[in-house]
């Protein structure tokens, strides 16, 4: 039955994206919630909470105020929060019942902004989807409130548009953002250590990250990248902005493997080069007797990755249900539904996933790759590297 | 008034002394901040305790996200399951049959039926005016082997009815009334063992009466026998909902015996359970006799080992912090720092009494959103805590790692503080690693 499911997990939700992605810009997050939203976060979706302070809070919801309507006690709260700590911005993001109740978070944000002065935005968001859905409204409003002025000038995008250069990454480099890199589907820091030597070593710059290991400063200079490395879902939306408003082309896809990384790299140059957006899996994938579950631009990467450099042909089984679907091929599958993919599953003799869908892979072969999006901190400690390196997982 | 702490000039929180707060309205409730001490249980943890027992939680994705990976941490998701609503839920007023059909579809996927089901509904039922009773009717009469449990997730209501208040009251529902055993009395709302050693159980010796815990339980039947109790006593304060239901229902009578680190309290107390178990009251005399003097005596080598160390305390620990304070000031500590967001009513008279002895004790709150910055990972601090979430404010490995009183009563339990305190201080905790733990005793994956 739809919506639910016997013994599987569960994605992060929404909220949890919209804190993940806009940790480690300076703001002050807060979910208008009772309680719960804000410990599950910072226990499960959250690796960096220990070690890394940000400013993520809840409001602190109750009954009576829910029902009076008393956004006025939210807004005092927010002011007295944000003049004792001073954040670069506050992003308001709602959890299931101020979307029932029909909190204008927006007009908050609003009066919030003419009273502390620091720029405020809501990130739709309701508690009810994936981790994805956040991820990708927060990095958007975020690169709309801050992208440099400079930058995004008109005469900025006309050179865009009218440039000749041709990147050689010799006498002339390429300036990448990576995009939609949250430790949710990147959970370690060596992730970003790995892409960011990738980039380097293939004779580019790292421009901007969004959002592990960065800053505001990176958000303010989004424009002035070449091209987009789009490396999950969470970070589509915000590559289809900047390249219609901007002009800087996307690649897709993670540089898993040897092979697939290569591929990626020219993909790269070409799509600076031809300001055209690539999907670097678009011709690497074949139909195959192994199954690939999880978030659709990582696992089609995987699924490039293995049949560059093993042979091996692999579907991918989308099981987050939100996220990129042109990726996907037709005998790829998306499923959200337990019932449904444990029939679906039958179909395979391999299975590549997160632990917790094992239950629901009996007799199959099955191969362990951890997302800390689905299970958490319960197996970080075994999430292998595959970036720019030998795939040795199967 | 209300105190709202504020940052310094290095922005560090400063606390509020105790003779300067108001015991009833101590802080401005604003924005929660959320410390990474993981220690202090939730319901799942709690309706884990129920053998043979499965979880199904009906509510939003973000709801379900927490409890589900508690299950997972704990290595029990073949006890949980769930049904998530989806925006459409709210609109359709199909909300009782998603919980109905969601529910049957989950026991038809089961190779068995367990005994008993607890079905955990949300705010969004609540504010949608669901019908609660429409549920478990239709459920019942469609699985009529099962026991159908009622619980409920609602932190809007916290204010009224906090979560782990109506979680107690649901993890004793099943219980029915059998025949009444008057050799045998339940102990109730304590999550974690009872010390076998403390004063409770020499009374239960001395009049040849058994006593039922939930964490003693193996078997469904092994807990359903709690309805033959011939009595219900409790030192949690969080169980009172729960006593009520039970008492009405079941027609038992119910003794508070709160947690107390008060002399008189504790002597009270156990006069009163011999009462109860028709021994004579001088009995309790004769039982704390030696238990009271290891009590002092173990309090006394905690000084001498950990001498003027400041120590810190906080609210996670125990339900009486600051009748645990008083009790360490009244015996020669140095008790600098208290971390709670409210005090019990039933803290009154400790805490005017520790605000006449040590006026300067600095309160803060745990949940301030200026509290984020109250702990500096690079700085290990020389305090000796009592608690996770103290132990994090101060950055100290030196910590005595319980909750909710940790299981201790009585003099007994003074002696066995007395110890860990020792312990705590002559051996170092990994802080992270220790306070990563989600639900203290519990199985982890971690």
């Amino acid at each position: 039955m739809n919506q639910t499911a016997r013994i599987i997990s569960i994605y992060a939700a929404d909220t949890s994206g919209v804190c993940s992605a806009l940790y480690e810009f300076g703001g002050m997050t807060v979910i208008h919630d009772a309680s719960g939203c804000n410990s599950t976060y910072t226990t499960h979706d959250e690796p960096r909470w220990y070690d890394k302070k940000s400013m993520m809070f809840i409001s602190g919801l109750t009954e009576k105020d829910a029902v009076m309507g008393n956004d006025d006690k939210f807004i005092n709260d927010l002011i007295i929060a944000a003049n004792e700590l001073n954040p670069k911005f506050i992003a308001l993001c709602a959890s299931p019942l101020p979307a029932m109740i029909g909190t204008d978070l927006e007009a908050i944000a609003y009066a919030v902004e003419n009273e502390t002065c620091i720029p405020s935005f809501s990130v739709k968001t309701n508690g009810m989807n994936s981790y994805i859905y956040g991820i990708q409204n927060a990095f958007l409003e975020l690169a709309k409130r801050f992208i440099n002025a400079k930058s995004s000038s008109n005469s900025n995008i006309k050179s865009n548009i009218e440039s000749t250069v041709i990147f050689d990454n010799k006498t002339s480099k390429i300036k990448v953002n990576i995009l939609g890199m949250t430790p949710l589907d990147f959970p370690k820091k060596e992730y970003f250590d790995s892409l960011k030597s990738f980039i380097e070593d293939s004779g580019m710059i790292l421009n901007a990250c969004m959002g592990m290991e960065t800053s505001l400063c990176e958000v303010e200079n989004l424009a002035d990248a070449n091209v987009n490395l789009i490396v999950s879902s969470s970070g589509k939306p915000l590559g289809e902005y900047l390249y219609d408003k901007y002009i800087i082309p996307y690649v897709k896809g993670v540089p898993y493997g040897i092979g697939f990384a290569e591929k990626i790299k020219k993909s790269l140059i070409l799509s600076a080069n031809k300001k055209t957006c690539i999907d670097a899996t678009k011709d690497l994938r074949e139909k195959g007797r192994v199954a690939i579950l999880g978030e659709s631009v990582l696992s089609a990467s995987l699924a490039s990755a293995l049949l560059l450099d093993k042979g091996i042909k692999a579907d991918v089984l989308e099981t987050v249900g939100e996220g990129d679907f042109e990726i996907l091929k037709d005998f790829d599958i998306s499923c959200d539904d337990e019932k449904i993919l444990e029939d679906a599953l039958k179909n395979y003799d391999t299975i590549i996933g997160d632990p917790l869908f094992k239950p629901i892979c009996k007799g199959k072969n099955f191969i362990e790759l951890p997302h800390e999006a689905f299970s958490g901190r319960c197996f970080t400690k075994n999430s292998p590297n595959l970036i720019n390196t030998n795939i040795s997982i199967i | 008034m209300l105190k709202s702490i504020s940052l310094n000039e290095n922005k560090i929180p400063e606390g509020i002394k105790i003779s300067e707060i108001n015991f009833d309205n101590p802080f401005h409730d604003g924005l929660h901040y959320n410390p990474p001490a993981r220690g202090v249980w939730n319901i799942v943890h709690t309706g884990m305790l129920i053998p043979e027992a499965h979880q199904i939680y009906v509510c939003a994705q973000g709801c379900l996200r927490g409890v589900i990976l508690t299950a997972a941490e704990m290595n029990r998701m073949e006890n949980m399951s769930w049904v998530a609503l989806r925006e459409k839920d709210m609109w359709n007023g199909e909300m009782e049959s998603r919980v109905i059909e969601g529910c049957s579809h989950i026991v038809e996927e089961m190779d068995e039926h367990p005994k008993c089901i607890l079905v955990y509904l949300s705010c969004m039922h609540l504010f949608e005016g669901c019908d609660f009773k429409v549920i478990a009717n239709e459920l019942k009469e469609r699985y009529p082997d099962i026991d159908w449990v009622d619980c409920y997730m609602t932190p809007t209501m916290r204010k009224t009815f906090e979560p782990d208040v109506m979680m107690k009251k649901s993890l004793y529902s099943p219980i029915k009334k059998l025949d009444e055993n008057k050799k045998f009395i339940g102990l109730i709302g304590c999550d974690r063992a009872t010390d076998k050693s403390c004063e409770i159980y020499t009374l239960l010796d001395k009049a040849n009466v058994k006593m039922w815990e939930i964490t003693d339980c193996k078997t469904y039947e092994d807990y359903l026998s709690l309805g033959s109790a011939s009595l219900l006593i409790s030192y949690l304060p969080v169980v009172n909902y729960a006593s009520m239901d039970l008492t009405k229902r079941l027609n038992i009578p119910h003794l508070p015996l709160d947690l107390s680190y008060d002399d008189e309290e504790i002597m009270s107390n156990l006069k009163s359970l011999a009462k109860a178990l028709d021994l004579d009251e001088t009995i309790a005399d004769e039982i704390t006799f030696e238990t009271k003097k290891e009590a002092w005596e173990s309090l006394e080598r905690a000084k001498q080992t950990i001498g003027n160390t400041p120590i810190a305390i906080d609210a996670s620990a125990t339900p009486r912090p600051i009748g645990l304070a008083l009790l360490l000031v009244k015996n020669g500590f140095n008790v600098s720092r208290i971390y709670l967001d409210a005090f019990g009513k039933k803290e009154k008279k400790a805490f005017d009494e520790l605000c006449k002895l040590k006026p300067d004790i600095e309160i803060f709150p745990t949940m301030d959103p200026v509290m984020l910055k109250a702990s500096d990972e690079n700085t290990e601090s020389e305090y000796l805590c009592i608690g996770q979430k103290s132990a994090y404010f101060c950055q100290s490995k030196r910590f005595v790692n319980i909750i909710e009183g940790g299981g201790m009563y009585g003099f007994d339990g003074i002696r066995h503080l007395g110890e860990m305190m020792i312990d705590a201080y002559l051996n170092e905790k990994d802080l992270k690693l220790t306070i990563s733990h989600k639900g203290l005793a519990c199985e982890s994956c971690l």
